[in-house]
């Protein structure tokens, strides 16, 4: 039916009335919600914040204790007063040294730590300030919602009244002036309220004939689903499942009117609608042509489609899809437009909804793997990840494509007996899911005696470098002095033949290379540094047994 | 072959690190290439100027999902953090 401008002007209206103008609730809707996602996170930020900064706290002033306390112990000593102890334990008790480094050491890192503090206290205080005011954003744009809805109310009844005739003698001014606040054009806002307040013949005519028409319609659509329900238990015996989905639409829309009749029936119309539309293109069949349309209205680049047929045959799953992207993402046309064999993937959200709570990732995140989405089962690798006690949260995405590689390495490390840490299980993940179990293997059975002195920790690095050097300087630090590898087992072997050079000037010299604790002075890792201390000590390498 | 010439990374670097991963080490950080290029992104706006040593040696890290490669990072002080990475690429791992 073709209306004139000004019945457009009264459909308009009627269709506020019959809560279709629900576009600008729903953009406020939208906006509180965008602001409530942020405020959610920069809370969980600033908290994290408050949390570091309690502890940066607490280090300065355990150390600040430990530093008054230890500098209070050794004041006015000198060495000799612990020459008998030294001689006897065969240790090298300097106090005047350590003086020395606490006094240059300390200063140094409290000023490090004070500098944190005061940077996260700004932080903290200006995400105060950030939150109190996307608060009030929220409590402002709450306010305005409230008041489009008690205007839209406020209007229907002002409609109802003038279609009874009991608006006579109303000023059209509050009318304009509502209408004008709902998003209506000063000239459609005029045309209504002089409309209204005389109860005009035309306009009550049109709003009788309208609402005739739109029950007939809803009677037509009630008649349909029926048809449609029926149609169902019919699909039932066949043991056809293809049509449940959308059966089960109707079948809760019309559950759902029953129950409450006050709800907008034209939200409850336009979904059996939809329902009716979709099942009506897929009998029918529907042409290249349209599909390409109806993409390039979503503003997709149909020229980055190899196969028109695959979106022909699925163009309900595609778009389907592609209101998911474009409602949850932000970008959600560029996203599409990147990735435009992800529409055709079936139970996208669900995939990435999934992946986004398991893996703790954002949606971005998870929108880089479009291959993972598209040719992997995502939720069955992690389901098979869960079930061999990983927590997945603690790894990265790409490890997906590797699922039984990454599982036979974290057993192979468990017979080995290292437990990895979810910190270690983070940085090796990627590491741990692409190499090669047989090599994992062998690493392990060649270095045995870290295996052996975990400390429950695994040095992974040992696999990147040269396999040559490592066990060549790896067997040089154990020939002369294997406790090293106790106490650092995560230390970069490749250093190792360094090491063992000190290690070993320091055992024929007779000069102590670790203290009463058993850790070791740092000139054991800085050949400078030892030449400095024993600059006429030469060095000696350690003869290679190999 | 250039799966990882992608990268904003030096071309000595990837071949140097293509000879030594193997083809399922390859397979994978290939499909991690857009992860890879946001995380190489973000330490060089940090400031750090040895990416090329850091990824040769620790390639595997890259390829952690951002927002957890970012929280590696970001608990410590920048400027600190910066100084220390630039001068010893190792400490990444003990991050």
């Amino acid at each position: 039916m073709i209306y004139t401008k000004t019945q457009e002007t009264f459909k308009k209206l009627f269709d506020l009335k019959n809560g279709n103008n629900s576009k600008i609730v729903k953009d406020f809707q939208k906006e509180i919600d965008k602001i409530k996602e942020s405020l959610d996170l920069l809370k969980k930020k600033n908290n994290d914040l408050i949390k570091e900064n309690e502890e940066t706290q607490e280090t300065l002033k355990l150390i600040s204790n430990q530093y008054d306390c230890l500098k209070e112990l050794i004041k006015g000593k000198k060495t000799s007063d612990f020459d008998e102890l030294n001689k006897q334990l065969a240790i090298n008790f300097d106090p005047t040294s350590i003086r020395h480094e606490i006094d240059e050491k300390f200063p140094v890192k409290k000023s490090e730590l004070n500098n944190k503090i005061n940077t996260c206290t700004n932080d903290i205080k200006n995400n105060d300030e950030e939150i109190t005011s996307l608060n009030s954003k929220i409590d402002e744009l709450n306010l305005k919602l409230s008041t489009i809805i008690d205007k839209q109310k406020e209007i229907s009844e002002l409609l109802e009244k003038s279609i009874n005739q009991d608006l006579l003698n109303f000023p059209p001014r509050p009318i304009i002036d509502t209408l004008l606040f709902l998003n209506f054009s000063e000239e459609e806002a005029k045309i209504i309220a002089s409309n209204m307040v005389f109860s005009n013949p035309d306009f009550v005519n049109f709003y009788l004939a309208e609402e005739r028409k739109r029950k007939e319609e809803i009677d037509r659509i009630k008649q349909e689903a029926k048809e449609v329900i029926a149609r169902k238990s019919l699909t039932e015996v066949a043991n056809d499942k293809e049509n449940e989905p959308e059966e089960k639409i109707v079948t809760e829309v019309l559950e759902e009117k029953k129950d409450n009749e006050d709800i907008s029936i034209n939200n409850l119309e336009s979904m059996v609608i939809n329902v009716f539309k979709d099942d009506n293109e897929s009998e029918e069949g529907t042409s290249d042509t349209s599909i390409i349309n109806k993409l390039k209205e979503k503003h997709l680049d149909v020229n980055k489609i190899d196969n028109v047929d695959d979106y022909v045959k699925n163009s309900k799953t595609v778009f389907e899809n592609l209101e998911y992207l474009q409602n949850t993402f932000n970008n959600g046309i560029d996203i599409a437009n990147e990735n435009l064999k992800l529409l055709l993937v079936d139970k996208l959200a669900e995939k990435i909804k999934y992946l986004m709570k398991e893996l703790k990732v954002s949606k971005e995140e998870v929108i880089n793997y479009d291959k993972l989405l598209v040719e992997k089962n995502a939720i069955t690798e992690i389901e098979k990840l869960k079930e061999n006690g990983v927590n997945v949260s603690a790894i990265s995405i790409g490890c997906l494509f590797a699922t039984d590689n990454f599982i036979s390495n974290l057993k192979t490390l468990k017979e080995h007996n290292y437990n990895i840490s979810e910190e270690e299980l983070l940085k090796y993940s990627i590491l741990l899911s692409s190499l090669n179990n047989n090599k994992l293997k062998k690493y392990l059975e060649d270095y045995k005696v870290i295996a052996k002195y975990p400390q429950g920790n695994i040095y992974l690095n040992v696999f990147e470098v040269d396999e040559d050097i490592v066990h060549s300087n790896y067997l040089s630090i154990m020939q002369v002095y294997p406790e090293f590898i106790k106490k650092y087992p995560q230390f970069q072997l490749k250093n190792c033949e360094d090491i063992a050079t000190i290690i070993n000037t320091c055992k024929i010299n007779n000069i102590p290379f670790q203290d009463e604790n058993g850790s070791y002075y740092s000139f054991v890792f800085d050949q400078e540094q030892f030449k400095n201390i024993y600059p006429s000590v030469e060095l000696v390498k350690v003869k290679k047994e190999i | 072959m250039n799966d990882l010439n992608f990268l904003e990374i030096n071309n000595n670097t990837i071949e140097a690190l293509e000879k030594k991963l193997s083809v399922e080490e390859k397979n994978i950080l290939s499909k991690c290439k857009k992860t890879m290029s946001k995380n190489i992104h973000y330490l060089k706006n940090l400031g750090i100027e040895n990416i090329d040593e850091l990824f040769e040696k620790y390639y595997y890290m890259f390829a952690i999902d951002e927002s957890k490669f970012i929280s590696i990072f970001d608990k410590y002080e920048k400027e600190d953090l910066i100084d220390k990475l630039n001068k010893n690429s190792s400490i990444i791992e003990f991050l």
